[in-house]
């Protein structure tokens, strides 16, 4: 039996990854919803009449559209970040675990935790003393080394339990309304299909083949992304069959319920293929949507608000949308409405209760204080 | 047919600053990082990071496209009022807002 004491996940990499997004892509994209107001604005001096007020219309609501791109971004390095940082701190912890095993007669190799093995008994004659008790390192330990060994290991045992449950929560708290907030998108994925209609020449002569410059980057994240997944979820199954302790599930953390939603939304995901379109298609985000909105109810399922959501799928297919005098099939703008408030009737109370703090405060800054993180607070 | 009363090196001027702020986002999205590992969310991740960068991207399109049909009128293929609202009326707030 051993406790493993690995945390995947790379640190740097994520903090990278999360500056990419904020400030790097956040404030390019708020530079160009900017641009696109002054433009609108500059306009009026130099196109008058109804197709200038039709170009200023245009502007306008494409820049709205735009708008909620670089929050997204932000939030989303914010929480990255401060995932990054709860593993560094977990694996400097987990590292600080393993010192101190060794000195307490533990063996850990390769992060693992070995469970102590008490030492053989024997049956001594009288006016003799026992043999020495050596270590694995040839040393030899002290009397009742084995139960303070014991002991050791059953508090990092309960610890290791404790961290990881806490971070299951974490993820579900902070990732998950995250992908609920796919829904942002979809005034703007309505605006282009609205752009596009009547204009599909020209539009498509100045952004076809472009974004395959991006697509195979995303692609190729994306693929690395699977890999770092299998090998999360075979570092899971190591932790749990090292060790009884820690092979029946955390019950304080997890209810069957959560569990079994858990492993539906990880199925959702798991459907997603690299490289396939996830804002333009509803049908797909959907699925995870209501997977998400489930396990933020702590796997309680939300039947009603998943038929709620069913009912109003069924109704756009069958009616279709007529924007701008186009029938525009699939663009459902009423089921981004339904499915954004299925995403929140995950949201507890508590969270709302502290939002002065939360709004004032970025959670990765939060976080490192709470944690008294203080090199992070003041770098 | 009424022509439309635009002064159109003004109107290319300004487009131009839309069209380099929406190739920058462009260029910007090949920066993406190409791997991090995230360990136990390393499915969320991806789906979060999809999103914002599908969405960026679609924003560079749409405003090139914008600037796109702009162009158009600058070169002077739209010369009509009728011609530029048929391009654009999409948009009017009694469809769209």
């Amino acid at each position: 039996m051993y406790i493993d004491l690995n945390i995947p996940g790379d640190p740097v990499a994520l903090h990278t990854l999360a500056d990419w997004l904020s400030p790097d892509l956040s404030e390019q994209t708020h530079e160009l919803y900017s641009q696109l107001r002054r433009t609108a604005a500059d306009s009026q001096m130099w196109w008058f009449g109804q197709a200038g007020s039709a170009f200023r219309e245009t502007t306008n609501a494409i820049a709205d559209a735009i708008d909620p791109v670089d929050v997204y971004a932000s939030d989303a390095a914010t929480v990255i970040r401060a995932y990054a940082n709860r593993l560094r701190r977990g694996q400097d912890k987990f590292d600080e675990f393993a010192d101190k095993a060794v000195k307490t007669w533990l063996i850990v190799k390769n992060s693992q935790v070995q469970a102590p093995i008490p030492p053989p008994t024997y049956i001594i004659a009288q006016g003799q003393t026992p043999p020495p008790d050596y270590g694995p390192d040839g040393k030899v330990r002290p009397a009742g080394w084995y139960e303070q060994a014991l002991s050791l290991y059953e508090q990092i045992a309960e610890d290791v339990v404790n961290w990881w449950g806490e971070l299951d929560r974490w993820i579900d708290e902070y990732f998950l309304p995250l992908m609920g907030r796919v829904t942002d998108f979809e005034p703007l994925v309505l605006a282009y299909e609205v752009l596009k209609t009547g204009n599909e020449l020209t539009i498509s002569s100045v952004v076809e083949l472009k974004s395959a410059e991006w697509e195979s980057n995303l692609r190729e994240f994306e693929d690395k992304a699977k890999q770092a997944k299998i090998d999360a979820d075979t570092h899971r199954e190591r932790l749990r069959s090292g060790d009884p302790r820690i092979s029946g599930p955390a019950s304080k953390f997890e209810t069957p319920e959560l569990v079994e939603a858990r492993k539906e939304l990880d199925a959702a995901v798991d459907n997603i293929k690299s490289g396939t379109k996830l804002i333009s298609r509803v049908g797909l985000g959907l699925d995870v949507l209501v997977a998400v909105a489930d396990v933020m109810n702590g796997g309680s399922a939300s039947s009603a608000a998943a038929g709620l959501l069913g009912g109003t799928l069924g109704g756009a297919a069958a009616g279709g949308l007529v924007v701008g005098g186009a029938a525009l099939v699939g663009v459902t703008l009423p089921v981004a409405v339904v499915a954004g408030a299925v995403v929140l009737v995950g949201w507890g109370a508590s969270e709302l209760a502290e939002w002065g703090w939360e709004s004032a405060v970025p959670l990765d800054i939060r976080e490192a204080i709470d944690a008294g993180d203080w090199g992070y607070v003041f770098e | 047919m009424t022509k439309i009363s635009v002064s159109r090196d003004e109107l290319n001027e300004i487009v131009k600053k839309s069209r380099t702020e929406a190739e920058s986002l462009r260029d910007m999205l090949s920066g993406l990082p190409t791997g991090a590992d995230g360990g136990r969310a390393s499915d969320k991740i991806p789906f979060i990071i999809r999103a914002a960068v599908e969405a960026a991207g679609l924003a560079s399109d749409i405003s090139l496209g914008l600037c796109a049909i702009a162009d158009e009128v600058v070169e002077d293929q739209l010369a009509t009022e009728a011609e530029v609202v048929e391009a654009l009326d999409n948009f009017s707030h009694e469809n769209f807002g």
